[in-house]
């Protein structure tokens, strides 16, 4: 073997270590000192250290032998003193440090000598104990046992988009039986169909990830930035273990990172002044992880200052986002959706008082673009709460297909609650804008027609406009539409410019006849039409 | 030496670098785009892959010509977008050695034909060379409007 296939191996390995690592050292941190979680420390450290030998990494080797003595004598069933054990994560973050600048083939260099001197000042190191083991042996193969197999990412993208293509294949197919009645021809599609949906699901599957990855992640900024502003926060987590697609994970880092922060920042307040409201000296900020069909929902709670929807809306006011009017007349639960703004968010003053809100107009867009919505409710010295929900997959969903002039346009299922009739005598205006009554509920209308600079829809027989009505977050939206068409499973990709500018589309389609068609941005309609 | 594929816009000879093009496929089953670009034609779908058609008339400011038979769409290659143009007539390729004599920009461009056409090639005529990565930097940006 090569020594540059060993080098990507051991970056793809001691990844995978230090996550388990960080997790086990968390895990320490809150109590539970088992002399099984000790052992499984160390020998994911030594495994570090005998590849990076292996290959000549000297300093990632040298540190991780200081760390690993250093582990090596833990007193276990004993709590570890706090201070020595946060000299634990700084270590292996620096070793995460190192080993990110080879990857990257970085030139700054990183110093550990002083780290490691004071590791092994520490009482309980002795490196007198720890004999270094014959270099190379984590790498000699061990087929027997196996169960897991290490897949390239790439691979696994290029399998998904295969099979997606292979479901466009099938509908094409699907439709020409049809259009001929090619009974025989239509049953064994049918066949296919749904072994390309169990494929499809298989791939999706693997392509799963813990979640736990990022939330052990989110658990040491938690830890160390509440140490930096010297601030009490217990982090719990709940449902850790589901799993969801990885690219959805991935894009989800930046949004979650920056709620998180934000809540530690500007929400948890400071021990003295807890205390003085008392609450518990400690904050605690709760994230929960559930699945609900195909909906992955993602909950943040904290008990910090909340937010304050008068100062919202005074700041609101001077940014010149709404009227002296609106401050008076705007709902508490309205005022919190202004944090949305673009312009609002920047104000600094703003997020070092009212809570959270900084930057939560881009958390708001990352999560739109994985096909999700945020909602945000919060209360003045109880706290705030934020919800994510998610779809399972990106590229295949259920959507509804209808019709506007010339076009097709696609909904996700997920979004739709009815199709309807109405007809135009009952629609009325309130705040200027056309409103229909739906289940005793007030639901204002987005004629699509207008939107997309086609006809008006001609009335229907009996005099009725066809309506669909989605529900965006918490928001509901009555689209009026030329007709329906039916229901389709639909592979979204992605629009590549210069189509991509177009705002209001999120993504595009073939359909089964050939057709194209664009999936609707029901957030973006939601924004034009209530700004 | 580089091979240019030369067409026609209307009147207008125009070409650019060969190593762009892909396919020259024929002018049909071109869907319209909602909200587009005045310059975006329409897409096609071709082997279930979306090329987004560009009038490169309406772009460059050259009066558009009725299709005819003679219409064709030059399939771009790209690797982060999946372009079409639309020209009214393929010709031919040339070879052409050194860099070219710089001519007078036609009268026909917009501000934007002119500043496509990096330079103008004096054969017989005076044939105008795109220069493509300017166009697709201009399609990523998205500024259609100014």
């Amino acid at each position: 073997m090569d020594l540059d296939k060993y080098i990507q191996i051991f970056f793809s390995q001691a990844e995978n270590y230090l996550r388990e690592i960080y997790h086990i050292l968390l895990e320490i941190e809150h109590g539970h000192v088992e002399k099984d979680l000790v052992d499984h420390l160390m020998s994911n450290t030594h495994s570090i250290k005998g590849m990076a030998r292996t290959i000549g990494f000297s300093d990632v080797e040298k540190l991780s032998h200081g760390l690993e003595s250093f582990v090596k004598n833990l007193p276990s069933q004993k709590e570890p003193v706090s201070d020595e054990f946060g000299l634990l994560f700084e270590g292996f973050e620096v070793l995460e440090q190192l080993i990110e600048n080879l990857k990257t083939n970085a030139s700054q260099k990183i110093s550990y000598q002083d780290l490691l001197n004071k590791l092994q000042s520490l009482p309980f190191s002795s490196d007198k104990t720890v004999a270094i083991p014959p270099a190379g042996g984590d790498f000699s193969p061990k087929l027997k046992g196996y169960t897991h197999a290490q897949v390239r990412t790439e691979t696994l993208d290029n399998l998904l988009n295969l099979v997606s293509e292979t479901l466009l294949c099938q509908n094409r197919l699907a439709t020409i039986s049809k259009t001929y009645s090619l009974r025989e021809l239509h049953s064994s599609l049918f066949d296919l169909n749904e072994l390309i949906k169990e494929l499809h699901l298989q791939i999706t599957l693997a392509r799963m990830m813990p979640i736990k990855i990022l939330t052990d992640r989110i658990a040491r900024i938690i830890r160390n930035l509440a140490k930096e502003k010297q601030k009490e926060i217990e982090f719990i987590v709940k449902g850790e273990d589901l799993e969801i697609d990885r690219s959805i994970l991935e894009g989800l880092e930046e949004p979650l990172i920056h709620i998180i922060r934000n809540a530690v920042d500007h929400g948890i307040e400071e021990p003295e002044e807890r205390e003085r409201k008392q609450k518990p000296k400690k904050g605690t900020i709760t994230l929960s992880i559930s699945r609900f069909k195909e909906t992955t929902m993602i909950q943040f709670d904290d008990d910090g200052k909340g937010m304050d929807p008068h100062f919202i809306k005074q700041k609101a006011l001077e940014e010149g986002l709404i009227t002296a009017v609106q401050e008076k007349t705007m709902s508490p639960e309205d005022a919190l959706q202004l944090i949305y703004a673009p312009n609002f968010s920047t104000a600094e003053t703003v997020t070092e008082i009212s809570g959270r809100g900084h930057g939560m107009f881009i958390v708001k867009n990352k999560v739109n673009a994985l096909g999700g919505s945020i909602e945000i409710s919060s209360q003045k010295d109880i706290g705030s709460k934020i919800i994510i929900r998610l779809p399972l997959t990106l590229s295949i969903m259920s959507a509804f297909i209808i019709r506007v002039g010339p076009y097709l346009l696609a909904i996700p299922i997920a979004k739709v609650i009815a199709n309807t009739r109405i007809v135009p005598q009952e629609i009325f205006y309130q705040n200027h804008k056309e409103t229909i009554t739906f289940r005793k509920s007030p639901i204002f209308l987005c004629p699509l027609h207008t939107v997309l600079n086609v006809a008006s829809p001609p009335l229907h027989e009996g005099g009725y406009l066809s309506l669909v009505i989605v529900e965006i977050g918490n928001h509901h939206m009555g689209l009026i539409v030329d007709g329906f068409v039916g229901q389709q499973e639909i592979v979204i990709r992605p629009l590549k410019p210069p189509l991509n500018h177009i705002k209001v589309f999120s993504g595009i389609t073939i359909l089964g006849d050939g057709k194209i068609t664009f999936l609707l941005n029901l957030e973006e309609l939601l924004k034009q039409k209530n700004p | 030496m580089n091979k240019i594929l030369l067409f026609e816009l209307n009147t207008q000879s125009l070409g650019f670098d060969l190593h762009y093009v892909k396919e020259v496929i024929e002018n049909k089953n071109i869907q319209p785009v909602p909200l587009a670009p005045h310059f975006v034609l329409g897409i096609v779908n071709r082997r279930g892959k979306i090329f987004t058609i560009i009038n490169l008339a309406a772009l460059l400011g050259v009066p558009s010509k009725e299709l005819s038979p003679d219409s064709r769409i030059v399939i771009l290659e790209h690797k982060a977008m999946d372009i079409g143009i639309l020209v009214d007539i393929i010709n031919q390729t040339k070879s052409v050695s050194s860099p070219a004599q710089k001519g007078n920009k036609t009268r026909l461009f917009n501000s934007k034909g002119k500043e496509f056409c990096h330079r103008v090639l004096k054969f017989e005529e005076g044939i105008h060379l795109l220069d493509l990565e300017k166009f697709f930097t201009f399609l990523k940006e998205g500024k259609f409007n100014g």
